[in-house]
């Protein structure tokens, strides 16, 4: 029987998906497990697998479609099949917008959404006039307005969620980074290229077993404390920022780490993080310290309960024993979800993790 | 320059090619002594006299296969259809013979003839008198077809369509004989044939009108011009050659274009204008191409019921506004 290719639910609460790209054109043999499309989902780009042997035939979806989950787009025939032709499978469409061919060309020209523009024509149809008033442009100069990716979309919704409603407050240490360089050193010269942040997940971890409320959520008025220590690491991507995990830090080694870490950095730079690289994080660190920023706070990620801003490395004047000395100093920033956590608690994490950073 | 009548354009256009060419000749019934129904052709006969001026009897077949034949002998001659109506009678003469006869023999022959027919509705002539038939000839290969809409335009494109070594048909429009009046250079020039005229500049719709209904689309574009839509007029001059470059390109400026023509609507020279534009213009048109022509009804002799069977100034201005969504 001729399988069905349909926009697959890749997480929980996902309605929409959106095709980024066939990797089997229509009319050709497919294995079972042969990767078959790539799905843009609000947090990740995923590749799906077929999920039978047989021809690809009847494709409805064309890249940058926008399909509900569950639709049918194409159809894995065995010899001598043909597409079924019940409409049925399919998901209901909009009805199609109605749109001039001048006003459809200069849309695809100004990169305007129509099925966000209401047409002012006889019919109620699209014209140029309804698209150049969209833009804002015709003749006047102004701010420029851009529609944002997935992503980008997903991360305003959550940090304005998580700044109206996540009780932040913030502890603030500076840290001599001499135990760290000096490691990091040794390791890389053993040929591993590990990063100071790898260092940071590591100790991090370490001080999370001796402090599970910070490795927590905060989940409907109750405090959930968490046993795996996922480890999530702000990465900056196009006009956003993921959170990719290393989980079971606590766990790893120094070595591990630095392997998984760079793997995962590699697939958010090519936007094709799995879904598996995202999820389940229990403590977040952003590390800004490589575009030369000396301290600031971070939004924290619900429902974590609290994320680390790490600054960068720099000789700095200290007094010593009551003597000024250069060290080279680091700065960490705790943000707190202070229904969880209070400030004791999150002073005595960053003791210990100052601590363990100075072995 | 002088402001002359339409008809005193076509009378000098044929003065001056039949001074110029002594083998250009008129025939016609009444064209003579009556210098035709519409007076057109008065006072010819007294300067070329009755051997170049032709009365003929009734019988539109008879005097149009003469002519065809006088062409093919190296004559140059003027055919007058009083009424278009009555191409009907001589379509034979003109589709099967002086359209053929040049392509049928390798360009050995040539048909260097021209008919003079009218059209146009609005002078209560009823339904066998009244018609505009120019999307007949203009359907066949081996014909070109004139319209001209001014004075000017009149007296270059007759002067070019006698000059031009295979037939023509010039249609001219009953109406503006005596009520279109404009300049007309006294010089000896020609309009070629094929080529469009923009009777008015414009900005936010394409009028492309014919011969009559010139005037009709001017009319409508000064009333246009009140609610702020700046109309374009294009006259073709000409539906073959068909000047599809400047059609097309006028479309694509202001996005809409409108085809008004005062023949049948049906099957007509709207319908072949409207989809040379629509297939040129495609991506630049902000709406689909509207057309107005005559209904599909026998040209009525009552006054009321004609007026409203051709396009008006009234029709083509809430057209055109409907199509500027104002």
């Amino acid at each position: 029987m001729a399988v069905s290719v349909v926009m697959p639910a890749l997480e929980m609460a996902q309605e929409t998906g959106k095709l980024i790209s066939w990797l089997k054109k229509e009319g050709e043999q497919v294995r079972k497990g042969d990767m078959l499309l790539e799905v843009e989902t609000d947090k990740a780009v995923v590749e799906v697998e077929a999920a039978a042997d047989g021809v690809l035939a009847g494709i409805t979806a064309k890249p940058g479609d926008v399909i509900q989950v569950g639709r049918t787009i194409a159809w894995l025939l065995k010899a001598g099949e043909s597409v079924p032709s019940d409409a049925s499978t399919s998901a209901p469409t909009g009805r199609t917008t109605r749109i001039s061919p001048k006003a459809r060309k200069l849309a695809q020209e100004k990169g305007i959404d129509i099925s966000r523009i209401t047409g002012t024509g006889p019919g109620g149809e699209i014209l140029a006039e309804d698209i150049l008033r969209s833009a804002g442009t015709d003749l006047q100069v102004g701010p420029q307005t851009a529609e944002p990716s997935s992503i980008g979309r997903l991360m305003a919704e959550r940090t304005t969620a998580s700044w109206t409603t996540v009780p932040h407050f913030f502890v603030t240490r500076h840290v001599d980074a001499g135990a760290l360089n000096e490691a990091r050193a040794r390791i890389v010269a053993g040929g591993t290229k590990a990063t100071h942040t790898d260092l940071l997940v590591s100790a991090v971890a370490r001080a999370l077993k001796k402090h599970p409320r910070l490795n927590a959520s905060w989940k409907e008025s109750a405090v959930v404390v968490h046993d795996r220590v996922n480890i999530a690491i702000a990465m900056a991507v196009e006009n956003a920022v993921v959170t990719a995990v290393i989980p079971d830090a606590d766990t790893l080694d120094i070595w591990a780490i630095a392997d998984i870490r760079a793997g995962l950095a590699d697939r958010a730079q090519s936007g094709r993080l799995h879904p598996g690289d995202i999820k389940d994080g229990t403590f977040t660190i952003s590390n800004l310290g490589m575009y030369g920023v000396d301290t600031f706070t971070a939004i924290i990620v619900p429902p974590q309960v609290a994320i680390l801003a790490v600054g960068a490395i720099a000789d700095r004047v200290v007094a010593v024993d009551g003597r000024p000395i250069v060290r080279p100093m680091l700065t960490l920033t705790l943000s707190c979800d202070h229904r969880v956590v209070d400030g004791a608690r999150a002073a005595e994490f960053m003791r210990d993790l100052t601590a363990l950073l100075a072995e | 320059m002088p402001d002359m009548s339409f008809g005193d354009a076509i009378r000098m256009a044929l003065a001056e090619e039949m001074r110029r060419d002594p083998r250009v000749v008129l025939l016609g019934e009444d064209v003579a002594e009556a210098g035709t129904t519409f007076k057109v052709l008065k006072g010819l006969v007294d300067e070329f006299g009755c051997t170049r001026v032709i009365d003929t009897p009734i019988s539109e077949p008879g005097f149009t296969g003469l002519a065809v034949g006088a062409a093919m002998a190296g004559m140059r001659p003027v055919v007058d259809i009083m009424f278009g109506d009555f191409l009907a009678l001589i379509m034979d003469q003109v589709v099967n013979q002086a359209a053929k006869i040049h392509y049928m023999s390798g360009g050995k022959w040539k048909v260097p003839m021209v008919v003079r027919a009218t059209m146009g509705a609005s002078r209560r002539s009823a339904a066998q008198h009244s018609q505009s038939l120019h999307a007949w000839p203009s359907h066949i290969p081996g014909l070109k077809v004139a319209m001209p809409s001014t004075p000017y335009d009149a007296k270059g494109l007759l002067k070019a369509a006698i000059r031009d070594d295979n037939p023509v048909i010039i249609f001219e429009d009953k109406i503006s004989y005596t009520k279109v009046k404009g300049p007309v250079p006294e010089d000896d020039y020609v309009v070629p044939l094929g080529v469009a005229d923009i009777k008015r500049q414009g900005r936010d719709i394409t009028l492309v009108a014919t011969s009559s209904m010139v005037q009709v689309a001017l009319g409508a574009a000064a009333m246009l011009e009140e609610i702020g839509i700046d109309a374009e007029i294009v006259d073709p001059r000409t539906t073959w050659p068909l000047d599809e470059k400047t059609l097309i390109e006028s479309a694509r400026k202001t996005s809409r274009a409108m085809v008004i023509d005062e023949g049948y609507f049906r099957y007509g020279v709207t319908g072949e204008i409207a989809s040379v534009i629509a297939e040129g213009a495609f991506y630049d048109l902000d709406g689909p191409v509207r057309r107005l022509g005559a209904r599909h009804v026998p040209i009525p002799f009552s006054p009321v019921l004609e007026d409203v069977t051709v396009p008006t100034e009234r029709d083509v201005f809430d057209l055109a506004r409907t199509m500027c969504n104002k």
